[in-house]
């Protein structure tokens, strides 16, 4: 009688096993499909999509919330941008994109990440360390954002404030030679878009913006090629594409 | 004590298995060496290293076993055809894989070679690349907010605005310092006219022109010596005659800021750069004592 308890429980352990084994050789095969796969077509494959977003939200709760938040959003006080809004400082928000700046990071010290440039210090003697560029006046720093808040709302900006901004912004400042001659921004090199109302730091406000042209930025994700496995990377990659996929489509049928 | 005449058991064959052969047994051993020895030669001579039997799923290929990553594979094909993987035909797939690969092969031959003793660029970016990983590292290390404060707390004035000065230079040409004095009190008393400045005998300089300036520029604009009087006076004072070569100044402060401290929440961002920068600084500094304490240096006799 005994006996046949002992074999009885023998035999469950064993199919226990059996499913944990096979369990964990499918959840393999999946990952691996992951990193096989074309990462743009994750999103729209249902198994592969399941897998990176199960395994991409927690190495994004691990390795990224404690910048962008839990959701996301960002935080404009750390200059981490928001994630969910469809809005990218670099690339286009493919899943390739983001592999690649999770992998490499931004100003990181990897040879591989983003850091073709970062906003100078015009308040500064020495604005920018890579190349000369001469400093603004404090009137011309104000100018400045006088023009870059009238692109988004012109109500209490001084018009002549404006023109003088605009020619600084296409002239002695230089902006334009990142930010572009119409400021929509330079996604290749991280300059932002200074028109569409999303701001990586403060309000927006025009002393908000006059503080960024003024002292700076100089925006840093770390790298994790060698913290994440290619798994880990390829997944939060996609889940974090996935944050903003809703505005995506919505851009996308927009075009349409 | 019975004794038996059993017939002598005949020697069994070295083939017949179903009896023990002493012969036999010492033919398998000695043929099992040989086939040992015969894969072992076999492998030794014609290894190309220890491979794995397939290439991980991470990795689009193998080349004597060093990985090329299926994710820079991915990225490569939309660097030169500008489609995702999936709309890249099978002859973009395999030009890429092909340069990939040749890439590889070619930097596997370098580092045979030696390239790295005596080609200066592949010296220049290991040495970057060395320098970088320690940066690498310190920006890893994401510190946390107490860390932050405490560098803001000791580096409080680095994370000033820059003061701004607005004001007008005015030089006795000269050396009459009781003139000069006499100047200043009327300019004290009765303002700012041309008037004045004609009966005083006061030209003003072109030095600060333009309104305000950053506390740099007027540094520059002044000198470190005015600077340092002009900086000291609120806005609407007169300075006390300062001795120049080409003559007495009056300095007239119109608007004068010191630098502003900006609180902690404003200025976070460059508070963390300068911190990791620190960090960075310290690491490489530790890791160059590192490898010089490790390396074995012998210098020529006089060139200590």
């Amino acid at each position: 009688m005994r006996s046949r308890w002992v074999l009885g429980a023998a035999s469950i352990l064993l199919l226990l096993a059996l499913a944990w084994a096979v369990h964990g050789a499918m959840a393999r095969r999946q990952a691996e499909a992951l990193v096989r796969a074309d990462p743009e077509t994750i999103l729209s494959v249902p198994p592969l999509r399941d897998t990176a977003m199960r395994l991409g939200h927690g190495v994004f709760e691990s390795h990224c919330a404690a910048c962008h938040g839990p959701a996301g959003r960002g935080d404009r006080a750390k200059g981490a941008p928001d994630l969910a809004d469809g809005d990218w400082l670099y690339g286009q928000g493919q899943v390739e994109e983001i592999e690649q700046t999770v992998l490499h990071g931004i100003r990181s010290g990897d040879a591989r990440g983003w850091s073709l440039a970062y906003m100078p210090a015009y308040a500064r003697a020495r604005p920018y360390g890579p190349e000369a560029i001469a400093p603004l006046r404090p009137a011309e720093i104000q100018h400045v954002a006088a023009y870059l808040r009238s692109l988004h709302d012109d109500a209490g900006v001084d018009p002549a404030a404006v023109a003088r901004g605009k020619a600084i912004y296409a002239g002695k400042g230089g902006c334009w030679d990142c930010h572009g001659g119409d400021a929509s921004g330079d996604s290749a090199i991280g300059a932002p878009n200074l028109v569409d109302d999303v701001w990586l730091y403060g309000d927006g406000s025009q002393a908000a913006i006059a503080q960024s042209v003024a002292y700076g930025r100089f925006g840093r994700m770390p790298a994790f090629a060698r913290t994440l496995t290619p798994m880990e990377a390829r997944a939060v990659a996609a889940y974090v594409a996935s944050l903003s996929q809703q505005k995506r489509d919505e851009r996308t049928n927009g075009a349409d | 004590m019975a004794q038996t005449d059993e017939p002598a058991a005949p020697a069994s064959s070295v083939w017949a298995f179903s009896q023990p052969n002493a012969r036999r047994s010492l033919l398998l051993c000695a043929g099992g060496a040989l086939l040992g020895l015969a894969i072992a030669g076999f492998g030794l001579f014609t290894a190309k290293g220890t491979r794995t039997g397939s290439v991980p799923a991470e990795d689009v290929a193998l080349v004597n076993q060093v990985p090329i990553l299926m994710s820079d594979y991915v990225q490569q094909v939309r660097a030169l055809y500008d489609v995702p993987l999936s709309k890249a035909t099978p002859a973009q797939r395999r030009q890429v894989l092909d340069d990939m690969i040749r890439e590889e092969l070619y930097v596997q031959r370098g580092v045979e070679l030696g390239m790295q003793a005596d080609t200066i660029e592949v010296r220049q970016a290991l040495v970057s690349a060395v320098e970088a990983q320690a940066q690498a590292d310190a920006v890893m290390a994401q510190p946390d907010e107490a860390q932050l404060r405490a560098f803001y707390t000791a580096n409080r004035d680095k994370y000033a605005d820059e003061g701004e000065i607005e004001l007008a230079d005015y030089v006795l040409p000269g050396a009459d310092r009781t003139a000069a004095q006499a100047a200043v009190a009327v300019l004290r008393g009765q303002g700012v006219t041309p008037a004045t400045l004609a009966r005083l005998g006061l030209r003003r300089t072109d030095r600060m022109t333009d309104g305000k300036e950053y506390y740099f520029a007027a540094r520059i604009h002044l000198g470190d010596r005015l600077f340092g009087v002009a900086r000291a006076l609120a806005g609407g004072r007169f300075s006390d005659p300062v001795a120049a070569k080409d003559g007495l100044h009056i300095l007239h402060v119109l608007h004068n800021s010191q630098p502003p401290p900006r609180p902690y929440e404003e200025v976070r961002d460059r508070v963390l750069n300068d911190y990791i920068a620190n960090q960075a600084k310290v690491l490489t500094a530790g890791n160059e004592r590192f490898l010089r304490k490790r390396a074995d240096v012998a210098v020529q006799r006089g060139f200590e």
